[in-house]
């Protein structure tokens, strides 16, 4: 007489008993929705600020380069256009402030400083590009004359700063300019030509090429024995060094949803310990240890799979809905999260299967 | 085919004594046999020697057949058990059906065994119940169908009336015996009227078969 029991008796056998487990299997399907859930929040919660980090590093120049001559003359602004071209360089522009540069009609007594700059400013500045009668202003100048983008302003320019234009200005952009300097803060941006000489040169990178960059910039600005340039970060010194990739990559919840998996699956251990007796049961009554795998196997899948499926669900819905976290990242962060927890969980789950406890001890249990 | 204990000697591990000593015992198919002794005397565990749950320490259990290669005892025999044993979530039916699939049954027909069966210990209009609220008596004589829509030529019985009243051990024997004609089957008990409606009796003292 051999064994006759069918891989599809234990997968019928193992959905009854999920459907007919009642209140058990419903909670043990939300405590691993709930672990998970809380889990892949906690995960999304802090790749949120992670971004939210980088975006704030970003904005106050984390990724901008400032090389000066250490003599204080100029750099020259054709070099520094030129600098663009540098593998790992997304921007460059050069950047004359020019505090008290100019008087502006209406405003008697009042100086103006005038940052002037090449067009790749632009990008740094995320601006739309001016036409030729425009100004850009920045916010605390904006404050302080009420103009805002469709103002119109006349500058009165003197020896100051010759070359300045005498028409009319439209604003065409209020934005923080304090991205260039502490001095650019209160002034008003205005296109510099593409030759001659100025300041600073500001050039944005990609992390990854900020040795290079730093390295090569001097040479390519015209360094020479009797004109050094210095190459500096923006920030304050180590502040460039804050890498938001791995940052992103080293989060420290960043193994949650492994965590996650590993305590779901030890809860249906424990579950499965304590029916043990049913395993013992099956035994008795024919079902082979195969069988019994199998079973087992359909019973703790059919309870972790959709119960980390619901925790996913919550804590996307929980994170975009109340921390307001972008779907991109929450879908990111939580699809992963819950794929890790997923794979952990069911495996624990398939290598507690394979234990079936001693038929008659187990029995006696009961 | 026979089950045949062998001088058998069973001694668990870190256990200062035997369990049984030198036992040897014959089951014959369709002949049914009482095996009787006091408590601790070892006659659950030359059951489970016959059923296959336990390896003899020495010795030899097999089934014994007179031709071809021989099943596994625990092919060949389907258990009812003193502490009654089903799952309580699932009908009456479900719980017997379960067996019926050891068979290789699909589960319509499985289902359909298991009715008929039910309907052989007087379950029929319980089929469709859980079996948690099933009354002892009910229970064991689940099963006992269980047992029986197995289909295992041997039929164990561990004390199968021990926890329960006169009048619902006698319904439960009678479902016992009346049902399993044709199977061997051994009951062990205490019970000397559970033992007088046996065609033999053994009798069990200190691991010893005694008396046969």
């Amino acid at each position: 007489m051999t064994q006759r029991w069918t891989a599809r008796a234990s997968w019928d056998e193992a959905i009854a008993n999920l459907s007919r487990g009642g209140v058990l299997m419903v909670v043990l399907v939300g405590l691993t929705a709930g672990i998970v859930g809380v889990g892949l929040v906690a995960d999304v919660h802090t790749a949120d600020r992670v971004v939210q980090a980088e975006r704030d590093y970003l904005a106050e120049g984390g990724d901008l380069l400032v090389a000066r001559r250490q003599d204080a003359s100029t750099i020259d602004v054709a070099a520094c256009v030129a600098a663009r071209r540098l593998t790992g360089v997304t921007a460059s522009a050069a950047v004359t402030v020019t505090p008290g540069a100019t008087g502006v009609v209406g405003r008697p007594e009042a100086r103006q400083t005038v940052v002037a700059a090449t067009d790749g400013v632009l990008d740094l500045l995320g601006l739309p590009v001016p036409g030729p009668d425009d100004v850009v202003v920045s916010t605390v100048v904006a404050d302080r004359w009420q103009w805002s983008v469709g103002s119109r302003l006349q500058l009165l320019p003197d020896d100051v700063m010759p070359g300045l234009p005498r028409g009319v200005l439209t604003v065409s952009s209020v934005a923080d300019l304090e991205l260039l300097s502490e001095g650019a803060s209160t002034g008003l941006l205005v296109a510099a030509p593409g030759t001659g000489g100025a300041d600073a040169c500001f050039v944005r990178i990609g992390a990854q090429y900020r040795e290079d960059v730093h390295a090569a910039l001097p040479a390519v600005l015209g360094e020479s024995a009797t004109g050094a340039i210095t190459v500096a970060d923006r920030l304050p010194a180590g502040a460039l060094a804050a890498d938001p990739a791995a940052a992103y990559d080293q989060r420290p919840t960043r193994w949650v949803g492994a965590a996650a998996g590993g305590v779901v699956g030890m809860v249906w251990v424990v579950v499965a310990w304590t029916r043990r007796g049913r395993a013992a049961l099956y035994a008795s009554i024919g079902v082979p240890w195969s069988g019994g795998v199998v079973l087992r196997w359909v019973e703790g899948l059919g309870v972790v799979v959709p119960g980390v499926l619901w925790g996913v669900a919550l804590a996307v819905t929980y994170a975009v809905t109340a921390l307001g976290s972008s779907v991109a990242l929450v879908l990111d962060v939580a699809v992963r999260g819950g794929v890790l927890a997923c794979a952990v969980a069911a495996a624990v789950v398939l290598v507690a299967g394979l234990w079936q406890p001693a038929t008659l001890a187990a029995l006696k249990d009961r | 085919m026979r089950l045949v204990v062998d001088e058998v000697t069973v001694r668990y591990p870190r256990a200062d004594r035997h369990i049984l000593a030198d036992a040897s015992l014959t089951v014959e198919p369709d002949r049914t046999l009482a095996v009787l002794g006091p408590s601790g005397s070892g006659k659950s565990t030359l059951l489970s020697v016959l059923g296959g749950l336990v390896t003899p320490t020495r010795g030899t259990a097999r089934v014994a057949v007179a031709e071809g290669l021989a099943p596994a005892l625990r092919d060949v025999t389907a258990w009812v058990l003193q502490t009654v044993n089903v799952l309580p979530e699932r009908s009456a039916l479900d719980n017997v059906a379960v067996a019926a699939r050891t068979r290789g049954l699909g589960r319509e027909e499985s289902r359909a065994v298991a009715a008929d069966r039910l309907a052989d210990v007087g379950l029929a209009r319980r089929a469709g119940d859980a079996a948690r609220v099933l009354s002892g008596g009910e229970l064991q004589r689940v099963v006992i169908a269980r047992a029986l829509a197995s289909a295992r030529p041997f039929l164990l019985a561990d004390e199968p009336t021990g926890q329960l009243d006169r009048a619902t051990s006698e319904a439960v024997l009678d479902a016992l015996f009346t049902t399993s004609v044709g199977a061997g089957v051994v009951v062990v008990t205490h019970d000397l009227a559970v033992a007088a409606r046996c065609d033999s009796i053994v009798r069990i003292d200190d691991g010893r078969v005694v008396t046969a």
